[in-house]
C-alpha cells in the first residue's frame, strides 16, 4: 500500500516537472523585439534571409580617414508590400549616432524604436588613427504591417568593410623662439620667460604638442623643462638664472606622424642691476680684496706654506748642485756621453 | 746592484703579464671613452662604484711611504734604513695610480679640467684636488732627494753599456761628491720635507674623507670619517710596504738587509692600528645601530643581511683575522706577516666598496626603492689595469734604482761602527752624514 502511494506521488512530480518544461519550450515569451539585435538575423519574421531584400548604406566608405565623422543612410527595399521595416547596425570600430528619433544609436550599434520606416540616417566617427579595416553589419527588416510575425516580412543581411587611409608622410614643420617680450629684460634672480612657436608646412599652428627646453651653459646642457603649445602653437619655459650674461636657450619639438621634428634657439642676455651674483656668491669682481675669507685665508695659508717648503728643499737641491765641482752634466756633455764609444764622458 | 744591470726571465714574464693586463685595461677603457658610461654598471643612483673605492684604495696606501720614511726619518729610527726606498716608491707608484682613478670615474674625462677653471674653492672637490697634487708633488720631491746620492753611487759603478741611464743619472745626481756643503743642504732639504710631507699626508686622506662626510648621505655624514680614513690608509700603507719588502727580499736577494726583525717590527706597527682600526668600526656600525632614522636602518640591513652583506662580512671578519694573527707569536714569521699583510689589502679594499656603494644604495626620495650596482667587465678590466699599473711602476722602478738606499745603509754601518769604536761612557756616536762619492760602497 505504502509503496504504491509514494509511486504515486513521483509519478504527479514527473508530470508537473514535464509540463513545466515543455511550457518553457513551447510557448513562446511575449514582447516587443525594438531594438534588439538579432544573433542570426530576424529569424522571428522569417526563418532565413532573402537576397530579393535589396540592402544599400549611402555614404559608407571603402577608406575611411581616421577620426572623421561620415554621415550614412541605411535603406530596404524589396518584394514586401507596406512601408514598414526595421533594421539593426552593428560596427566593429569607431561610434554611431543620429538625430533621427525613430533611431536608436549609441556607441558602435544602431536600431530602430519604430517599425514604420525603410530608411535611417546615421552618423558614423570614424575610429582613431592606427586603427585598421572596420566592418559594418547591417540587418533589414521588410514587413507588411498585417501585425504579426510570418513569412510575407523578409529580411536580409549587408557586410561591408572599410580600411584605413594609409597615413600620409609627415610634413617638415618650423619653429620660431623668441624672449619673453621686446620691452622685458632678463634679470638675474628673476623668473623670465622664452616662447617657442612651431608651425605645420601650411604654417597653421600646431596646438597641444610637447616642446622640450634647454639651455646650453659653459659647462654643459642644463634641461629647463617640457611645455605644451596652446592654440596659437605656442609652449613656454620659465627660467632663472643667478648670474648675468649670454646664455643660449633651445627648444626641440620631437614631431609627430604628420609633422616632422624641428628645433629652435635664441639667445637670452641676462643682467644683474641687482648685484645677485654678488650677494649669491661673493662679489668676485670687487677685488682682490674678496679673496681674503674666512676659507680662502687658511687654506692659501696652508697650501702657500707647503708649496714654500718644496721651494725650500729645491733651492737646497740647487745649492746642493753648486757646492759640486764642475762636471760634464750640461746638455751637450751628456749627448756626447750618451753617443761617446767609451761611455765615459769628460769630467 | 746587480738586479739593475742583469734582467732574469722572471722580470720579462712578470712584467709582460702587468703589461698585457694593462694593455687589456687600455682597450676597455677606449671601448668606456667610445660609448660612454653606459657601458659601465654606474647609474645615476650609484655614480661611484668600483673606481672611487679604488681610489681611496690606492689614496691610502700611498701612506705608507710617508709613515715609513718620514716619521721613522725623523725619529732617527735605525732599522728603518733598508725600506724606506721601497716605502718612497709604494707612495709615489700608488699616487700616481690613484690620479686615474677619479678620471676613469668621469663620462667625460676632458672636463677634469672645468675642475681647474671654474672650481669653487668652497668645495671639498677643490680641495682633495690641492691636497693631492701637493701630496703627489711632494713624494716625488721626497723620493727624489733620497735618491741624489745613489745617482751618483749609480753613475760611477754602473757599466759603460747602460749608457742612456747613465746619462739621466748624471743628470740627476746634481753633482753629488758628499762634501760637507752638500751634506748640509742635503740634510735640511730632506729635514723639511719630512715635516711636511706627514701633515700633508693627514690632510690628503682626512680631505678625500670630507668628500664623504661632508655630504648628507646616510652613512657618509659622520664625525669619524676623518680619522677613519686616515687610519684605513696607514694600515694598508703600511701593509703593501710588507708585502713589497718580501717580494724584493726574495727577487733581490735582500735577506740581509731586510730581516725578520724588520718584519716584525712592522707587524707591531700593523697591530697597533689592527687594533685601532677595529675600534674605529665598532664606533661607526654601533652608532649607526642605535639610530632611529629608516635610512641608518636599511643601510644596515643592506650591509648585515642585504646583497652586500658578503663584502662586509668578509672585511670585517677578515680584519680580525688579521689582528689574530699578527698577536700570535707562533705566526710572527715573514712568511705569515706577509700573508696578513696581503689579507689585510684585500679586505681594506673591499671595505673601500663596502664604504662607497651602500651608501648610495639607500633611497634618497621617500618610497623609492633601494639601488643596486654590479661592475660590469669593463670596470672590473680597468680595476685590474690600475692595480698591473701600480705594479708595474714598482717594478720599473725596481730595474732603474736600488731597492734599498745605499747610502743610508753606509751612513748606517758607519754609525754602528763610530759607536762600537766610542770608548764606554762616552758621548753617543752621532750618525754620519751621506757618504762621499769615492767611498766604499754598493750593495
Amino acid at each position: 500500500m505504502g509503496r504504491w502511494r509514494a509511486g504515486r506521488a513521483h509519478a504527479a512530480v514527473a508530470v508537473v516537472l514535464t509540463a513545466a518544461f515543455a511550457f518553457a519550450v513551447g510557448v513562446p515569451i511575449q514582447g516587443s523585439d525594438v531594438g534588439v539585435l538579432p544573433a542570426q538575423g530576424c529569424t522571428c519574421h522569417s526563418d532565413g534571409p532573402n537576397f530579393d531584400v535589396q540592402i544599400a548604406v549611402d555614404g559608407w566608405p571603402a577608406i575611411y580617414t581616421p577620426d572623421e565623422a561620415y554621415p550614412l543612410i541605411v535603406h530596404g527595399e524589396g518584394p514586401v508590400t507596406g512601408a514598414g521595416g526595421g533594421f539593426s547596425v552593428d560596427v566593429t570600430k569607431g561610434s554611431l549616432s543620429s538625430t533621427d528619433p525613430t533611431v536608436l544609436a549609441s556607441g558602435n550599434h544602431a536600431t530602430h524604436t519604430s517599425g514604420a520606416k525603410r530608411s535611417w540616417p546615421l552618423l558614423w566617427i570614424a575610429p582613431p588613427e592606427d586603427s585598421g579595416n572596420v566592418r559594418f553589419t547591417v540587418f533589414v527588416n521588410l514587413v507588411d504591417g498585417d501585425g504579426s510575425d510570418g513569412p510575407a516580412d523578409l529580411w536580409s543581411v549587408l557586410v561591408l568593410d572599410a580600411q584605413e587611409k594609409a597615413p600620409e608622410p609627415p610634413k617638415p614643420s618650423s619653429m620660431v623662439m623668441a624672449f619673453a617680450g621686446p620691452d622685458e629684460v632678463a634679470q638675474a634672480g628673476h623668473n623670465f620667460t622664452v616662447h617657442a612657436t612651431i608651425a605645420n608646412s601650411t604654417g597653421a599652428p600646431i596646438p597641444n604638442a610637447t616642446v622640450t627646453f634647454a639651455a646650453k651653459l659653459s659647462w654643459g646642457v642644463l634641461p629647463l623643462g617640457a611645455g605644451t603649445t596652446d592654440p596659437n602653437g605656442t609652449a613656454r619655459a620659465n627660467w632663472s638664472v643667478p648670474a648675468p650674461g649670454d646664455f643660449l636657450v633651445t627648444a626641440y619639438y620631437d614631431g609627430s606622424s604628420k609633422n616632422l621634428s624641428s628645433n629652435g634657439s635664441v639667445q637670452v642676455t641676462v643682467y644683474d642691476p641687482e648685484g645677485v651674483w654678488q650677494d649669491l656668491y661673493g662679489g668676485q669682481e670687487k677685488g682682490v680684496w674678496t679673496w681674503f675669507d674666512p676659507v680662502r685665508v687658511p687654506l692659501g695659508l696652508l697650501v702657500g706654506g707647503v708649496w714654500l717648503t718644496f721651494f725650500y728643499a729645491t733651492f737646497h737641491i740647487l745649492r746642493l748642485r753648486k757646492a759640486g765641482a764642475r762636471e760634464a752634466d750640461g746638455p751637450v756633455d751628456l749627448i756626447k756621453l750618451l753617443f761617446s764609444r767609451s761611455g765615459r764622458g769628460r769630467r | 746592484m746587480a738586479p739593475l744591470v742583469r734582467t732574469s726571465s722572471t722580470y720579462f714574464a712578470v712584467v709582460g703579464i702587468l703589461g698585457g693586463v694593462l694593455l687589456f685595461a687600455n682597450l676597455a677603457w677606449i671601448r668606456q671613452l667610445d660609448e660612454g658610461l653606459a657601458v659601465t654598471g654606474l647609474t645615476d643612483r650609484i655614480s661611484w662604484g668600483i673606481y672611487i673605492s679604488g681610489f681611496i684604495y690606492f689614496i691610502g696606501i700611498s701612506y705608507g711611504g710617508t709613515m715609513v720614511s718620514a716619521i721613522l726619518r725623523l725619529t732617527k729610527t735605525e732599522w728603518r734604513r733598508p725600506i724606506t726606498r721601497i716605502a718612497e716608491a709604494s707612495t709615489a707608484a700608488a699616487l700616481m695610480v690613484a690620479v686615474m682613478m677619479p678620471i676613469f670615474d668621469m663620462g667625460r674625462p676632458e672636463r677634469v679640467w672645468s675642475l681647474i677653471l671654474y672650481g669653487r674653492i668652497e668645495s671639498p672637490l677643490v680641495w682633495d684636488f690641492i691636497a693631492i697634487g701637493t701630496y703627489l708633488a711632494g713624494s716625488l720631491l721626497f723620493l727624489y732627494l733620497a735618491l741624489i746620492p745613489d745617482f751618483a753611487t749609480m753613475d760611477r759603478v754602473l757599466p759603460r753599456r747602460v749608457r742612456v741611464r747613465r746619462v739621466a743619472y748624471r743628470f740627476l745626481k746634481m753633482r753629488w761628491e758628499g762634501t760637507p756643503a752638500q751634506k748640509r743642504s742635503l740634510e735640511r732639504a730632506l729635514l723639511a720635507i719630512s715635516i711636511i710631507i706627514i701633515p700633508i699626508a693627514v690632510s690628503a686622506h682626512t680631505v678625500l674623507s670630507w668628500m664623504f662626510g661632508m655630504t648628507t648621505r646616510t652613512g657618509w655624514h659622520s664625525s669619524i670619517f676623518g680619522p677613519y680614513f686616515v687610519g684605513a690608509a696607514l694600515f694598508s700603507g703600511i701593509a703593501i710596504v710588507v708585502v713589497a719588502m718580501a717580494i724584493f727580499r726574495r727577487a733581490h736577494h735582500l735577506e740581509d738587509l731586510i730581516t725578520e726583525d724588520h718584519f716584525r717590527k712592522m707587524a707591531n706597527i700593523l697591530l697597533v692600528f689592527s687594533l685601532t682600526y677595529l675600534y674605529f668600526t665598532l664606533n661607526e656600525y654601533l652608532t649607526i645601530t642605535f639610530q632611529p632614522s629608516t635610512d641608518e636602518q636599511i643601510l644596515l640591513q643592506l650591509l648585515v643581511e642585504g646583497p652586500l652583506a658578503p663584502y662586509f662580512w668578509f672585511s670585517t671578519l677578515s680584519l680580525v683575522l688579521v689582528t689574530v694573527l699578527l698577536a700570535l707569536p707562533r705566526t710572527r714569521t715573514i712568511r705569515w706577516i706577509t700573508v696578513s699583510a696581503l689579507l689585510l689589502n684585500v679586505s681594506l679594499w673591499v671595505k673601500r666598496i663596502v664604504i662607497v656603494i651602500p651608501s648610495m644604495a639607500v633611497p634618497l626620495v621617500p618610497g623609492d626603492t633601494v639601488a643596486t650596482y654590479s661592475p660590469t667587465w669593463v670596470e672590473w678590466a680597468i680595476t685590474a689595469g690600475s692595480f698591473a699599473s701600480f705594479c708595474l711602476i714598482f717594478a720599473v722602478f725596481a730595474k732603474l734604482f736600488p731597492m734599498v738606499s745605499l747610502w743610508e745603509i753606509e751612513e748606517g754601518e758607519e754609525a754602528a761602527r763610530l759607536a762600537a769604536e766610542s770608548p764606554a761612557g762616552g758621548p753617543p756616536a752621532r750618525p754620519a752624514a751621506p757618504p762621499a762619492v769615492g767611498a766604499k760602497g754598493g750593495a
